[in-house]
C-alpha cells in the first residue's frame, strides 16, 4: 500500500510527556520522568495500528493524550488535520464523538451501579442523540455488534452478573455505540484468558472489516499485535525504536529490542526456531549523557556510540523505521 | 515404571453453596513424576486453583473433597491430619501463588524475610546455615547477593516475583505448584521468570503443576499437559502429544486460538468458541455439549469416558482423532 498518498486519519507529530514526580515526605522532590519523547505516528484510515512495548513505556500516556484526558508537553495530535489539544465545549464534544476508548480492565471500567443498558446509553445520552426509543434501538445494535446475542437478555443484567470477556464486549458496545471514527483499544484482552481474548481479537477485527474504523491497539504482545495489526510501532522507554508493518517488523525485525520481545515470546510450533539473543544478562550501568535508552540492556550496543547519543529514526525501506546505530 | 512423586486419582471437590454442592473438580487423575512437570490448563474458574489449594491442604472453609485420593511420597493428602499436614506444607510441597510479589512484607528486609521461612519450618539450622541458604536461593533464581539486604519496594515486579519463588523453595520441597506465576508481568520478564523456574526444577530435580490459562506458557515450561473444562480433564498427554496431535475439540479451539509469530498471521474467523460461562450446563452431559461443533445426542446425555490415544496421550470425547 502506499502509505505516502493518503492524509492521515490520526497523526501524532514529536509528541512529548514529562511527568514531574511530586515530592514527597521521603523522595526526592520534582525529578522529571519522559513519558513520552518526540513521538510521531501517523494512523491511516481504515488501518489497526499496533502500539508495543512493555509496561511504563509509555503506550497508555499516547492513549491518553490523544483522547484528551491529558494534554501533551510539546508536539501536536491531529485528527483529520485537525488540531485537537486544548479542544473545548463543542468543538470537544463533537470530537469525542469520533474518538472512542477501550480500557484494559473490564472489572474497572465498567460503573458496577450502571445496568448494561444505562452503561451503553449514557453516550447517546450526553450527546443528546435519538428518543428514548431510538437509544434503545441503538443500544440493542450496540450489544449484537459485539456479540452479545441476542442484546435484550442483557440489557438490565449489571456488570457483576457477567464474565470478563462478557464485560470487555460490553465496553466495546459502549464504544462502538457512537460509532466512533478512531478507536483505541488499550490491552483490551490482558485481564482476560488467552481463549477469550482470542475472542475479542476476532471481534475488534471484523469491527474494521464492517465499521471501517481506524484503531490503535495497544499491546505488549508483538503476537497480538502480528495478528490483528496492519502496522505496528515498538516504543521502549517512551521513544519509538522500529516502525513498520506488522509483517516485516515480526518477521525482519531490526531493532535489538525489538528482537528481545521475540525472543521473550513463548516458543512452540513454528514460531520457535529463531533466537535474537540481544538482551544482556546483567545490565549496564546507564550513562549520564544523552544515550540510546537500550544501550543498558543491549548486547549489541557499541561503546562509544550507543551511549554517547540517542540515535535518531531512520527509514529503511518501504516504510520501516528504525532508530538504531546499526542500520 | 518409576513410582511417581504424586498420584492424583479421581479427585472431586465441590463447594457447599447456598445452591446446594457445585462441582468445581470432578473426577480428575494426574500424576507428577520426580524432574517432571505438569501443565494444567483451562479458563478461570475451570477448577485448576481448587487443585491446587486441595493438594496443599488449603481448601477454602465450604469446600469439601467428595470423592478420590492424592498419593503424595506414599501418603493419602486427601486423608492426613491438620497436624501431619502442616508438616507437609512448604517443606515437602510448596506454591507459588498468583501476583504473588505483593505477598512480600514491605518493611522487612528481603533476607531477614527469607530467612524466617527458614526458620519457621527448621528451627535448628544455625544462623551461619540460614545465611547460607538465603544466598544459594539468590543465586538459584539469578539475583545478585548484594540484593538481599534491600528491601521489597526496590525490586522490580519481576524480581520480587523471583524473590517470592525463592522462599517457596526454601525449604527444599520435592513437589512445587505454580499457580499463574507469571500473569500480570511483561514478556520480557515472563519469559525470565519461566526460565528461571524451568532451570531450577532441573537442578533440584522437582516434580511441578505448573497452572495456567495461557497454553503457550505451559507449552513452554511443561512435559506434560492435562486441559481442563468446567472441572473436568478433558485430554491429558506429554507436551507434544498434545500440542501436535490435540484431540478433543476444546483443546483444538486452545491450539487454534494460540498466537504464534509464524510467517501467516492466524485466521481470525472459524474456529468455535466457548460461550466463557462456565460450570454444569446440563446435568450428566458434557460440559461443552452446547458450544462443542462435534456434539451428539449422546454428549448432551452423558459424558464420555476415556479414550486412550496412545499409552501416553488420552481424551475425553468418543470422537476423538476421528475426522475433522
Amino acid at each position: 500500500m502506499d502509505t505516502a498518498s493518503i492524509s492521515p486519519l490520526l497523526s501524532m507529530t514529536d509528541v512529548t510527556k514529562v511527568y514531574h514526580a511530586g515530592g514527597s515526605l521521603f523522595g526526592k522532590t520534582g525529578s522529571p520522568v519522559v513519558a513520552l519523547d518526540h513521538i510521531s505516528i501517523d494512523i491511516n484510515p481504515g488501518e489497526i495500528f499496533g502500539l508495543v512495548g512493555e509496561s511504563g513505556s509509555g503506550k497508555t500516556t499516547a492513549s491518553r493524550l490523544i483522547v484528551g484526558l491529558e494534554n501533551p508537553d510539546g508536539g501536536r495530535i491531529q485528527l483529520d488535520g485537525q488540531d485537537i489539544v486544548g479542544l473545548k465545549g463543542r468543538a470537544r464534544l463533537e470530537f469525542t464523538k469520533q474518538v472512542q476508548v477501550i480500557f484494559q480492565d473490564p472489572y474497572q471500567s465498567l460503573n458496577a451501579h450502571f445496568s448494561i443498558f444505562d452503561t451503553v446509553c449514557e453516550p447517546l445520552i450526553i450527546h443528546g442523540i435519538g428518543d428514548r426509543v431510538a437509544r434503545r434501538v441503538r443500544v440493542c445494535e450496540a450489544l449484537e455488534t459485539a456479540g452479545l446475542t441476542p442484546p435484550e437478555t442483557y440489557l438490565e443484567r449489571y456488570p457483576h452478573q457477567l464474565s470478563g470477556g462478557q464485560r470487555q464486549r460490553v465496553a466495546i458496545a459502549r464504544a462502538m455505540v457512537l460509532e466512533p471514527r478512531f478507536l483505541i483499544a488499550d490491552e483490551p484482552t490482558s485481564m482476560l484468558d488467552a481463549s477469550i481474548s482470542f475472542q475479542i481479537f476476532r471481534l475488534l477485527n471484523r469491527l474494521r472489516e464492517t465499521f471501517g474504523v481506524t484503531m490503535l491497539f495497544i499491546t505488549h504482545s508483538l503476537a497480538a499485535a502480528r495478528n490483528l495489526c496492519d502496522r505496528v510501532g515498538v516504543i521502549y522507554r517512551g521513544r519509538l525504536v522500529e516502525q513498520g508493518t506488522a509483517q516485516e517488523t515480526i518477521m525482519h525485525p531490526r531493532h535489538p529490542y525489538t528482537k528481545a520481545l521475540l525472543d521473550a515470546h513463548p516458543r512452540f510450533g513454528s514460531s520457535g526456531q529463531r533466537r535474537f539473543d540481544t538482551l544482556l544478562q546483567t545490565e549496564r550501568p546507564r550513562p549520564a549523557t544523552d544515550h540510546c535508552l537500550f544501550y543498558p540492556r543491549c548486547r549489541l550496543a557499541v561503546d562509544n556510540t550507543c551511549n554517547l547519543q540517542a540515535p535518531k529514526l531512520k527509514t529503511l525501506d518501504a516504510g520501516h523505521r528504525v532508530s538504531c546505530y546499526l542500520f | 515404571m518409576t513410582r511417581a512423586l504424586l498420584e492424583v486419582d479421581n479427585l472431586s471437590i465441590g463447594y457447599q453453596t447456598a445452591k446446594g454442592m457445585a462441582m468445581a473438580v470432578d473426577d480428575v487423575s494426574f500424576r507428577v513424576d520426580r524432574g517432571g512437570s505438569l501443565g494444567l490448563v483451562g479458563e478461570s474458574g475451570c477448577g485448576k486453583t481448587t487443585i491446587g489449594m486441595a493438594l496443599m491442604g488449603l481448601l477454602a472453609p465450604n469446600a469439601k473433597i467428595l470423592s478420590g485420593q492424592a498419593r503424595f511420597e506414599g501418603e493419602d493428602l486427601t486423608a492426613v491430619s491438620d497436624e501431619r499436614m502442616r508438616q507437609i506444607r512448604w517443606r515437602r510441597i510448596s506454591m507459588i501463588f498468583q501476583a504473588a510479589m505483593n505477598a512480600l512484607n514491605p518493611v522487612h528486609r528481603v533476607q531477614d524475610q527469607i530467612s524466617e521461612a527458614i526458620i519457621t519450618h527448621e528451627p535448628d539450622l544455625s544462623s551461619h546455615a540460614v545465611a547460607h541458604r538465603a544466598r544459594s536461593l539468590f543465586d538459584l533464581v539469578k539475583i545478585p547477593e548484594s540484593r538481599l539486604q534491600d528491601y521489597p519496594h526496590q525490586f522490580s515486579g519481576g524480581m520480587r516475583q523471583r524473590v517470592v519463588i525463592a522462599m517457596a523453595l526454601a525449604c527444599n520441597p520435592s513437589l512445587i505448584i505454580a499457580d499463574e506465576p507469571t500473569t500480570a508481568l511483561d514478556v520480557i520478564v515472563q519469559n525470565q521468570i519461566l526460565s528461571a523456574i524451568g532451570t531450577f526444577q532441573k537442578e533440584m530435580n522437582l516434580g511441578m503443576i505448573f497452572i495456567s490459562h495461557d497454553l503457550a506458557v505451559v507449552a513452554d515450561v511443561c512435559t506434560h499437559i492435562g486441559v481442563m473444562y468446567a472441572g473436568c480433564m478433558v485430554e491429558y498427554g506429554s507436551r507434544q502429544e498434545v500440542l501436535d496431535c490435540p484431540g478433543h475439540p476444546y483443546t483444538r479451539m486452545l491450539v487454534g486460538s494460540l498466537l504464534t509469530l509464524s510467517d501467516q498471521p492466524a485466521d481470525l474467523s472459524g474456529i468455535f468458541v466457548t460461550n466463557g460461562e462456565n460450570g454444569v450446563t446440563a446435568a450428566g452431559g458434557c460440559p461443552l455439549n452446547l458450544v462443542c461443533p462435534d456434539a451428539t445426542v449422546a454428549c448432551r446425555r452423558e459424558q464420555a469416558g476415556w479414550v486412550d490415544l496412545t499409552d501416553t496421550h488420552r481424551v475425553r470425547c468418543p470422537y476423538a482423532g476421528k475426522g475433522r
